[in-house]
Order: C-alpha cells, then structure tokens, then sequence
C-alpha cells in the first residue's frame, strides 16, 4: 500500500478526462521514479463515487488530480486542501456520487487519509485549455514538495532518484523528533486555498506562474 | 389575469440521482396541467457506435454505457450474439455469469438503498449528514458495495466497466484459491444482509398503494436474471423475441430518452416488478425474512422498492455461495464462437429491471444494427404517472420545497440511472 496516492479522477467520456490526462502526463513524466519504489503510486479512477474511499485508504497523503468549474478562467489551477472543501467547490462530476460527496462522507466517517489535496483545473469549452504541458509544468514541482513535506512529517527518508537534484543524495527529514505527526489531521495548513497561476480572463494563457 | 413564476433550484440532493434530470411542473386551478421528467440517456449514440463492429467489440463496448451497471449490458449482449451464432453457454459459463451479475446487483442495491435512497426515509439531506449519526449503516452499505465490486472484479477483471466477459463465456476462470477467498467473504456478509431486510421494513416508509403493472423476466425455476420470458402481472407471457410486438417506444420532445409502453400503458420493471412477480424462486431464507416484515408481497407500494432490493441482496449472496460450492476451474472459460448472420435477442434483469438488445449481424459478425431499451427509459412513464399522483395527494397547495422534496423522493425511489452529463436537476414550477 503506497503511502501517497495520486488519483486522476474523470471519465474517458464526454471530455470529463482532464484528470486523467493530467495524471497520465505525470506518471509518463516519472513522477513516481521521483522517489523510491512503491512509495507513490499514480491511479486514474473512472467516477469513482463512494469507491474514492478504498482508493485513499491505508494513505498517508492523498492528491487529486480533477475537473473544477468555480467560475475562474478556464485553466486556472487550485490547489485546496480537503479541509477546505465543501459540497459547493465545484468539483464537476459526470456521475450521481462525486468527489466532494465522497469526501464529505469520508469525513463524516472520519476514514479520511491524515492529508487530502485536490488539484482542480478550471474547465471551459475546449480548445479554451491550456496545453497539458502547461499544467504539468505546474504541478511538477507543487505536487513534488507536498509529498516531500508530507513524508518528513511522517519522517520518511527518501532517496531522490533523478530530476534536477543532485544524485543519490538522502534528504533527511525536516523537523524535530516530538513534531511527529501520527494520523489525524494536520496542523492548520489545511487551510489553504491557492490559485497556483493566474489566466488573464478571455485569452488563452500561455505562461503561468506559481504563486 | 395568470400569475405565473419560475424558480430554478439547484439542489445537491440531487447528487444522488445519477446523471442529469429535470422536472418541469406547471399547476392550474389546483391541478398538475404539466408534468414532465426530463432525462438524458446515452444508449441511443452507443447504437449507433456498434454499427461496423466486431461481434468480439460488443461486450466492452456496452459496458460502457453505464458505470453502475455495465455487467447487465454485457449480459444482454452476449445472450444476443450467441443466440445468432447458435452458441449455448456451458454449465460452468452460466453459473459463473450469473454469479458475476449477482455481484452487480449486490453493489448497486447496496448503494442505492444507503447512500441514496436511506437519507430520504431517516430525515436528512445527504448521506455524509445522515453518516454523522448512522455511521455503522453507512459502512454496511460500503462494505456491502465493496464485496459486490469484488465479486465483479474477480470475473470482469475491474468493477468499473469489466472487461473479463466475452462472447462464449469469460476470458479467465478465477482460481480457485479466488474463489475461496471470496466464499469467505459472501459467507461473512450474510447475516448482514439478512438483517438489512428487516431494516429497510423498519424504515419510515410512505403508505401509497397504487395501481401499476409489473414487467420483468421469470425463470421456470430461478430468480430471474440471466434469461427467461418476459412476464406482467396482467398475464402477458412472451418470449423475449416477441418484445417489440408489445412494448412500444416513443419520443416526447421534451426528453432524449423514449418513453416505453405496454398495450398503451406505463408499467413497472426494477426490483418490486422482479420481487412481485417471482415470490416463489426466491431461496427460503430469504422469502422467511420478507415473511418477518409483515408487509404483504406482492406490494402496490412503491415505496417498498427498498425493501425488494434488500431481499435481492440477500438472495444474491445466498446464490454466490449456491453457484460457488464446490468450484474448479474449467479447462477452458469460454466456447469458441463462429460468426454467422443474423437476428439476436438477449433480455436480463438489470439491477434496475429489464435491459433488452437486439443485433443484427453480418456473416462475418459485424454489427449491422442495433436497439437498446435500458430499464429507466421503460420506467419513465411510470415515474410520471407516480409524480403526478404522489404530488396532488400531497397537496398542490404546498410550498416549492416541499413539492420538490416530494417529487424527488418518489423519483429517487425508481433508482434511475440518467447516466452522463451534469448532475444538476432543476425543478421549475409554475403556477397560475
């Protein structure tokens, strides 16, 4: 059971499969090779309703890759934690039971993982996206530093394996002894909801930056 | 002078119809003038899809058409295609297949009846409200759901969408160390769907009987699911060739999904249609645990559809553990096909009620056409008819809410399945 779940959630249909793409993009891009084996596993689920649970279960940290319509230009990208989220976050759903739902009741059973992340990307009409490169190109480093954040709070070392750092270097975890966290929630950075790049409404953007 | 106001409401409730549905109510003089249910169904453009295909392409692709249900499509398909090829499944093929429908029907059940349906009877707007102070029922639910989806993944190779089933039987026969595991399992779950029986008869149920014709499949000695003729409470008895000689279909322009009807008539097909007209193939145990509710079976409640798909559960753990006894795997899980022209049907009992196919194939088994009628379509009259009864006995009189609230109980209680699109309905009333 690997201890960070990454799950593009959507629907090859209707052009509900951004997270899907998005996920793809990032298991092509060597994600998971990022850190030692088994630790990160990447999953498309296919409008998972209530099965969303099991699929996070057992995980220390959990990322959602999804659909968003929150009224933002489209390709605009969150970042939100799940203790900030609600039945109107806008979450789009192809199907009855969706992913705020399945949250919601999650919660409400407390079988939540420690940590839940949703990254949700402003939809609009296609061609209006940015390309998935783009996206990629964001969420890279974003999701990078909160599994990294994430494994040093359970004090997980880990062995980058490639990409831009420097070799077989051990990163030691941050943090002293008694800052431990052992299930429950984290402390208040749940309550964060970033704009990770900001689309000039009615153009098409082609640059972005992180916040 | 009319008075007439619209009012839209998003509702998040709604998250627990599946798909996209509205409903447009307009009120005069005290009585319903208008009453549509508008619903959008997607089978129509996958008829048009499978036109060209391999017969080899039909199981996946049907599958689909519905997350929720795909192993019923698949079933229906390959009974049609193997129909035309003159193929009949072996002993080991049919027990399986039936045991892989089995698992759909339990986790479809399971998740209707608690986190869809459970909400509107204990008084609270979504299921994580209603988890807060029922969490042991939720789980149940979840529990139960998970060991439907296990069951299908062991066949279908993933519960969503299987791709295990083919034309001729299965591309791979569980182990039987699977098998076992699984017995386990159903074995474990049992007493709790025996007990799920009574508790949905304990739930507050609205006391409406009403006049319906039940439609669904009948077995000369099983429950149907897999085969049989298509029966109604009012004596019609037919194979399911003869389909289309009796039930029609037509298009309101208001919906994208037809309209079926019986000799002119709405009627039911779902699990109190299946449970009314087929007391008598329930196992015993089961038909003892409806026998200690106290309600009377057959039912023109409609509102005792819950209670029909408890019972259901129930039975299809107890035929798991029949069909699983004693399990070997086969040398081989399917029997080759030969493809040949012709006209096929196939007929099963979706968990939702009668799923019904026709193809018509070349003679190398391409697909030349095709006619779904998935069972929402064919309750949609009915629905109507339901809304339109539960809403005058309700009082037109009443406030926007409560009509809504009413309105999408009675349409929850069918358990559509409007797959696709968006998952909004809107109820729009007006009134003069």
């Amino acid at each position: 059971m690997s201890p960070v779940r990454i799950l593009g959630i959507g629907s090859p249909f209707a052009g509900d499969d951004l997270g899907w793409r998005l996920a793809e993009a990032l298991e092509r891009a060597g994600l998971p090779r990022h850190f030692p084996a088994g630790m990160v596993h990447i999953t498309l689920c296919d409008r998972p309703g209530s099965l969303l649970l099991p699929a996070m279960r057992g995980a220390d940290l959990a990322i959602l890759l999804d659909a968003m319509r929150s009224g933002a230009p489209p390709g605009t990208l969150r970042r939100l934690d799940m203790l900030e989220l609600d039945d109107s976050a806008g979450l789009l759903s192809s199907h009855g039971f969706g992913v705020a739902a399945a949250l919601a009741l999650g919660r409400a059973l407390e079988e939540l993982p420690p940590r839940v992340l949703i990254y949700g990307t402003e939809t609009g009409h296609a061609p209006s996206l940015p390309p998935l490169s783009d996206l990629v190109a964001i969420l890279w480093p974003a999701i990078i530093g909160d599994i990294q954040a994430s494994l040093d709070g359970l004090r997980m070392p880990y062995v980058p394996l490639f990409g831009g750092l420097e070799g077989a270097t051990v990163v030691e975890p941050r943090g002293a002894p008694g800052e431990h966290h052992q299930g429950g929630h984290h402390p208040a950075q749940g309550a964060e909801v970033q704009v990770l790049n900001e689309v000039p409404e009615g153009s098409l953007p082609t640059e972005f930056r992180c916040q | 002078m009319t008075q007439s106001r619209e009012i839209s409401l998003s509702v998040p409730v709604l998250a627990r119809v599946e798909g996209e549905g509205a409903l447009d109510l307009e009120v005069h003089g005290g009585h319903i003038e208008t009453l549509r249910l508008r619903i959008f169904e997607p089978p129509r453009l996958f008829e048009k899809f499978l036109e060209g295909r391999e017969y080899q392409e039909v199981p996946d692709m049907v599958a689909r058409i519905c997350g929720i249900c795909p192993v019923a499509y698949q079933m229906s398909a390959v009974q049609a295609i193997e129909g035309i090829f003159g193929l009949a499944p072996d002993p080991w093929v049919r027990a399986m297949r039936r045991v892989f429908y089995c698992g759909e029907w339990i986790q479809s059940h399971s998740l209707h009846i608690h986190l869809l349906a459970a909400p509107d009877f204990l008084g609270y707007g979504s299921v994580a409200e209603m988890a807060r102070a029922h969490p042991d029922t939720v789980r149940r639910g979840l529990a139960l759901q998970a060991l439907g989806n296990e069951i299908i993944r062991l066949f279908g190779g993933r519960s969503v969408h299987p791709v295990g089933a083919r034309v001729g039987g299965f591309h791979r026969a569980p182990s039987r160390a699977e098998v076992a595991a699984l017995q386990e399992q159903v074995g474990a779950a049992l007493p709790g769907a025996e007990a799920l029986v009574a508790w949905t008869a304990s739930l507050n149920l609205p006391n409406d009987a009403q006049d319906f014709v039940s439609v669904a499949l009948r077995h000369p000695d099983e429950y149907p699911m897999n085969e049989g003729r298509i029966v109604s409470s009012g004596g019609l008895d037919i194979p399911i060739s003869d389909y289309e000689a009796h039930f029609v279909e037509h298009q309101e322009p208001h919906s994208t999904a037809l309209y079926a009807s019986l000799e002119g008539r709405p009627y039911l097909v779902g699990p109190l249609a299946r449970l009314n007209l087929n007391l008598d193939r329930l196992h015993t145990p089961v038909r003892e645990a409806l026998g200690r509710t106290g309600i009377a079976f057959p039912s023109r409640n409609m509102f005792h559809s819950i209670v029909a798909r408890a019972a259901e559960i129930h039975h299809a753990l107890l035929e798991v553990t029949r069909l699983l006894e004693d399990y070997s795997a086969p040398e081989a899980p399917f029997a080759p096909a030969t493809p040949r022209s012709g006209t096929g049907h196939g007929c099963t009992e979706a968990p939702r009620g009668l799923l019904w196919h026709r193809y018509d194939l070349d003679a190398a088994g391409q697909v030349r056409h095709a006619r779904i009628v998935p069972p929402t379509s064919q309750n949609q009259a009915r629905i109507e008819a339901d809304l339109r009864r539960s809403l005058e006995t309700l009082g037109l009189e009443r406030d926007d809410e409560a009509l809504r609230q009413q309105a999408e109980m009675v349409i929850r209680n069918y358990d559509p399945c409007i797959s696709c699109a968006t998952h909004f309905l809107t109820v729009r009333v007006g009134r003069r």
